[in-house]
């Protein structure tokens, strides 16, 4: 009999993240929207989400971990995807690798090969004089090319997506923050191929995104440094993910 | 003249860039490792 396996990949909201106040630990990846929508869908959770991931970063884990594990004669794989900010960059710095595995602790599976990026958000201004030297530089890119990033983050979902297919392995897609603006022009051509029986929401904007549909809904979690939320939104963004799939099918 | 009118440009560039940056900061904060 095959191993009914969900490998669920993301950033730290699909990571769990400070659930409990923690960063990471095996309460709060339990306790995510993925693991708990793999208890409902009775498979067993492979949790490779890292805080602070990127969507390229995202998508590669997914690709890498497939290369490594994946064998279709002994395995039964559902793929659950929390795509995240699509602002968020990685650019090749094998020169200086990085270390996120020591961050992620609890994860099940780390790929390694996130240690020769460099990522880059809006908010964060670097750890050493030569990534504060370089982060601002990358900022303004990022300021003026959302168009692009977001047109960027659309080929990341084809591309799981297809890889997926290739593979014939079911998958669910969301977003736990902003991905894009969905009347776009240009990002608008992309949408159209993207396969939305298999993307919860994926249309509909930052305000339906997992974070912020549940900021906005109130809840807060007083536990967090790092504005994730508690369990009560993860357990809801499950059940919603579960009931999307069931009316799918 | 238009060396003043390039400068002028490059402020109100450089003000639009400032402002949005800003907004985009409370998108997505930070990075923690």
């Amino acid at each position: 009999m095959k191993e009914k396996i969900a490998l669920i990949a993301g950033c730290s909201h699909s990571a769990g993240s400070e659930i409990d106040g923690r960063l990471d630990c095996s309460y709060n990846r339990n306790n995510s929207f993925g693991s708990l929508l793999a208890d409902k869908l009775g498979y067993r959770p492979i949790n490779i989400a890292i805080n602070g991931a990127s969507n390229t970063g995202i998508a590669r884990s997914i690709l890498m971990w497939f290369d490594e594990h994946y064998d279709s004669e002994s395995m039964d794989v559902y793929v659950i995807v929390g795509w995240t900010e699509s602002s968020r960059l990685e650019i090749p710095a094998k020169h200086r690798p990085s270390d996120f595995h020591s961050g992620n602790p609890a994860v099940d599976w780390y790929d390694s090969s996130a240690n020769s990026y460099l990522r880059i958000n809006y908010g964060w201004e670097g750890n050493d004089p030569e990534e504060r030297a370089m982060v601002p530089n990358y900022q303004k890119f990022m300021t003026e090319n959302e168009t692009y990033l977001e047109y960027q983050a659309a080929t990341n979902v084809l591309l799981v997506q297809y890889f997926l297919k290739s593979l014939n392995v079911p998958y669910i897609m969301c977003n736990t923050m902003h991905m894009f603006v969905p009347d776009d022009h240009y990002v608008s051509y992309l949408l159209k191929m993207i396969d939305s029986k298999c993307y919860y929401n994926f249309d509909k904007g930052q305000d339906d995104s997992f974070y912020w549909k549940y900021r906005n809904l109130g809840y807060e979690n007083t536990k967090a440094k790092y504005w994730h939320h508690s369990e009560e939104p993860h357990r809801l963004y499950a059940e919603e993910l579960y009931k999307f799939i069931g009316e799918q099918q | 003249m238009s060396w003043i009118k390039n400068i002028i440009n490059k402020i109100k560039r450089e003000i639009e860039y400032r402002k949005r940056i800003k907004e985009l900061k409370k998108r997505d904060p930070f990075i923690y490792k």
